[in-house]
């Protein structure tokens, strides 16, 4: 039986089956953590690396993902962050193979003068409305080749999916704070403006029996006035009926004094409903014109 | 004849009324009083009587005029003689039964011509 090695179709099953592996365990992952988690578990059965480096670009804000060994670092990042080699990339989109590694590739998490023959590779894969610089570090023995990259592109794509949506229920989570938000500014703006209509409804109650009783009286005192005119009226239209009745000495001596007094009766509870209707619109004058009066 | 009170508290009303039954040939029976309170003293000693009584009355009303009559059993026939044509004043005055007829003041002849049935079987 040949080595495993040689058994190109071989290799490619077990290839495939460690990327079904990798790739079902990302789309179970609900935060960062378990991605990591994830990748250093099945990411160096699908290629050979020492270090590798996502880095996601969008809206000029960029978000970098290590995995080294057991570390696994994340975090945001800016525009100053990047070193020379992936700034160029950004820029020109061709793939580097060098031997030149920048020291700090791994921020200290791995000792590149004790690989054999390493080599830095780094692709910039172009999304939809997005940038990725995918980054790693082999040497001789964890071989990377090119026949590697067909595989590596499907992990980043798996990476970039589950990025995506993680950022999407980020944004989301947010957005629903500050919708919670306003829905609670909207609350407290209805109980505000429920308070004031319950007010204004006090209000109008309160100046509706006040208007309804003032109503009240005034009819009270008109029927009053009516009665108390009505009564030395009646006794001049009697004094009147007698005088058809009467020979004219009579009726000068005995009807005519009374009719005078009865005369002078009615016209000064004329007079005295004059005056104290005159009050009262002066009174009601004073209270339309005061607006503090109806709050009080 | 049948005694007359007139009850009411302007002494120019009662002199419209007696006048009118002067004319009408009822002069030595008929009294007339400005205080309720001592008309009511004369309708007690009175076996029968005609009373023509005015309803707004400081000190005791009309009402209590008829009140007091009720307490003490007395059926006189009373003339409401009123300047009032409130229809409440009207209702009320036919609950009592004492009550014959409710006149609204100016009191004329042909007014008291329609109760001249009570004043001559009197």
């Amino acid at each position: 039986m040949s080595p495993i090695q040689n058994n190109a179709s071989q290799l490619y099953r077990i290839t495939y089956e460690a990327y079904s592996k990798f790739a079902n365990g990302i789309n179970r992952c609900s935060n960062f953590q378990e991605i990591g988690k994830v990748a250093e578990k099945h990411l160096k059965y699908i290629f050979n690396f020492h270090v590798i480096k996502l880095i996601i670009e969008k809206d000029n804000k960029f978000m970098e993902y290590s995995l080294c060994g057991n570390n696994i670092w994340f975090g945001q990042k800016s525009l100053a962050d990047l070193n020379k080699e992936e700034l160029n990339l950004f820029k020109t989109g061709i793939p580097i193979r060098t031997a030149h590694i920048p020291e700090n590739i791994a921020q200290g998490k791995l000792d590149i003068s004790k690989l054999k023959n390493p080599y830095l590779w780094s692709w910039l894969f172009n999304k939809d409305d997005h940038k990725m610089i995918v980054s790693l570090v082999a040497d001789e023995e964890r071989v990377f080749n090119s026949r590697d990259i067909e595989i590596l592109k499907l992990a980043a794509d798996c990476f970039d999916a589950k990025f995506k949506e993680l950022n999407l229920k980020r944004e989301i989570a947010k957005k629903n704070r500050i919708l919670q938000g306003a829905l609670t500014t909207i609350q407290n703006k209805n109980e505000e403006i429920y308070k004031i209509n319950r007010n204004q409804k006090e209000t109008i109650k309160k100046r509706t029996e006040e208007i309804v009783k003032k109503n009240e009286k005034l009819l009270k005192i008109s029927v009053l006035n009516a009665h108390n005119i009505k009564e030395p009226l009646s006794r001049i239209q009697g004094i009147i009926e007698l005088f058809d009745l009467m020979d004219d000495e009579s009726c000068r001596q005995e009807l005519l004094p009374r009719l005078k007094s009865s005369v002078n009766e009615m016209d000064e509870i004329v007079r005295e409903v004059i005056d104290m209707a005159s009050r009262e619109l002066i009174e009601l004058k004073v209270k339309i014109d005061d607006p503090n009066h109806f709050s009080r | 004849m049948t005694p007359i009170i007139l009850v009411d508290d302007q002494p120019i009303a009662n002199f419209i009324t007696k006048k009118l039954l002067e004319i009408e040939g009822y002069k030595d029976n008929v009294k007339d009083y400005t205080d309720a309170l001592i008309a009511l003293e004369l309708a007690k000693s009175e076996s029968e009587a005609i009373i023509f009584l005015d309803l707004n009355m400081p000190i005791m009303s009309g009402w209590d005029f008829l009140e007091e009559m009720k307490k003490l059993g007395l059926s006189h026939k009373t003339i409401i003689l009123s300047s009032s044509t409130s229809k409440l004043d009207i209702e009320k005055a036919k609950q009592y039964s004492c009550v014959v007829e409710y006149i609204v003041k100016p009191l004329n002849k042909i007014k008291l011509s329609k109760i001249s049935p009570y004043l001559k079987t009197g």
